[in-house]
């Protein structure tokens, strides 16, 4: 691995800070007795939804007690699992239920009611830290959620496809604004099955250090402040996985995907959220999925982050003129052979 | 589209075996992006049980899932924090024995500038030399995002150092 951007004396001095500070308070290892009684104290708390073992969160008695536990302890008869919780138990713990919020499972996990059938599971809302049970839509009677990017209110609505695209932030300006300028250069990146208009002031080329050659970079030719990259990697992560669904900033004339579906691009405004950061992405509604989209570039899935290099501190929606350039950039990227 | 998820456990070790041997590693590594021990065992706590739930249809790298659990339980908690009002003066009760070290303090206050991820990566990187792929899947992104998480916070801690010299 390359590692020339790497500061290896700042890399040294932080290590010897952190190797010092665990020092001055070292953990304490955990000993097979403790994981021991952990494992059975949990197994008492356990209880069976849809096939799928579940544990009620803040009722789980602690596995690392740092305590020995007698070894007799251990021995004899196992104890029956608790029964399974009622329905106004399980309510206590997941306060809000909502019907096709998008989002990644918190514990990786879904379930499936073992009577009903119904599919769901647990995301935790980034501002609150609420546990949020998410039931996946019905096909045959699809409501998609809504949260209000600016409130968090949540709200549920018909799904009817096409027609739940999250509305444009209210200072967006229209996408026929964002065409690339006429000085501007096209590269044919066959790696990625795209070409992509460029500035002339930055160049493509692709980066296999660091990605197995699944990286575009889109770098300035001239180092200073307004140097820019862009990274561009395939990945498994379809739009609307966040916390918030993408906003739809409109449709690219003329980009199809290769199933024939309108390309839209969109972004994941992340600019209050600690790490103040805003995502832009090539995206196409997942039709199975109403209000719902699927990340695309290159035939597949994908991710844009745009950064400046000099810094890398990342695009906020406030970067107007940042945000044009990459939608620009992204607005002139055509499918080829 | 979502279904069930359940692959069969490529990793040979058991949970218990998993736990002797990475106890003190884990816990070092909650230490460094909390910055406090105490917190550091809950949220370890937190990540074994969660481990221990679906050690069996974990597929592989368990290591990567207790990190991702140890850093998003640092979100959790980061975040419940900053909404909680004291309504009353904290009494400091603990021996001195307890008190945290120049050194632990240096983490705090230098590291604490830094997002969480941004902090899990160095330390991951730093401290534990990992890869970046390695950090990538621990933190549930990619190797150039864990790379690109990673020099960030390298440039602003470097930032942050040279301010206090």
């Amino acid at each position: 691995m390359n590692t020339d951007f790497e500061d290896h004396e700042l890399n040294e001095a932080l290590k010897a800070h952190f190797s010092a500070a665990v020092e001055e308070q070292p953990a304490q290892p955990i000993f097979a007795s403790t994981i021991k009684a952990g494992q059975r104290k949990m197994g008492r708390r356990q209880w069976v939804v849809g096939g799928a073992t579940v544990l009620a969160a803040g009722i789980v008695t602690t596995l690392l007690t740092m305590t020995f536990v007698p070894s007799s302890a251990l021995v004899g008869v196992p104890e029956p699992l608790a029964p399974a919780p009622s329905p106004s138990e399980e309510e206590d713990q997941t306060r809000t239920v909502v019907i096709g919020q998008s989002g990644q499972p918190a514990d990786g996990e879904y379930y499936t009611d073992p009577e009903t059938g119904e599919q769901y599971y647990y995301i935790v809302d980034p501002e609150t830290g609420e546990i949020i049970k998410v039931i996946v839509p019905d096909p045959d009677s699809p409501q998609v959620a809504r949260q209000d990017p600016e409130t968090g209110q949540i709200t549920l609505i018909p799904a009817v496809p096409g027609s739940n695209l999250p509305a444009p932030p209210k200072d967006a300006p229209e996408i026929g604004a964002w065409t690339p300028g006429p000085d501007w250069k096209t590269y044919n990146l066959k790696t990625f099955g795209i070409s992509v208009q460029l500035p002339k002031n930055m160049v493509a080329f692709l980066d296999k250090e660091f990605d197995n050659g699944y990286r575009l970079d889109t770098k300035a030719t001239r180092a200073g402040k307004d140097m820019k990259e862009i990274l561009v990697w395939p990945e498994s992560l379809a739009a609307g996985n966040g916390s918030e669904p993408p906003y739809d900033l409109g449709k690219v004339p003329g980009l199809m995907d290769a199933k024939g579906r309108q390309v839209h691009i969109g972004y994941f405004d992340n600019s209050n959220s600690e790490e103040d950061w805003a995502e832009f992405l090539l995206m196409v509604p997942d039709d199975s999925q109403p209000g719902s989209y699927d990340a695309l570039l290159d035939f597949g899935k994908g991710k844009v982050y745009f950064g400046s290099d000099d810094n890398w501190m990342p695009l906020t929606k406030k970067d107007q003129k940042d945000r044009e350039l990459i939608v620009a950039i992204l607005a002139s990227v055509k499918v080829i052979d | 589209m979502i279904e069930p998820i359940r692959t069969t456990a490529a990793h040979t070790l058991s949970f218990e075996e998993f736990v002797l041997n990475n106890s003190i590693a884990l816990q070092d590594f909650a230490f460094l992006v909390i910055g406090n021990r105490e917190d550091a065992l809950d949220a370890v706590q937190d990540a074994l049980i969660g481990a221990f739930k679906h050690w069996h249809s974990m597929s592989h790298n368990p290591g990567a899932y207790v990190r991702r659990s140890i850093v998003n339980a640092n979100i959790t908690a980061w975040r419940k924090r900053r909404k909680e009002t004291p309504t009353a003066d904290f009494t400091w009760s603990q021996s001195q024995a307890d008190a945290p070290g120049v050194e632990t303090m240096w983490v705090r206050r230098i590291c604490g500038q830094l997002p969480r991820k941004q902090r899990a990566a160095i330390v991951m990187r730093c401290y534990e030399d990992m890869s970046f792929a390695d950090i990538g899947t621990a933190l549930g992104c990619s190797a150039a995002s864990a790379r690109s998480l990673y020099q960030r916070g390298v440039t602003k801690l470097r930032t942050i150092m040279n301010g206090e010299k």
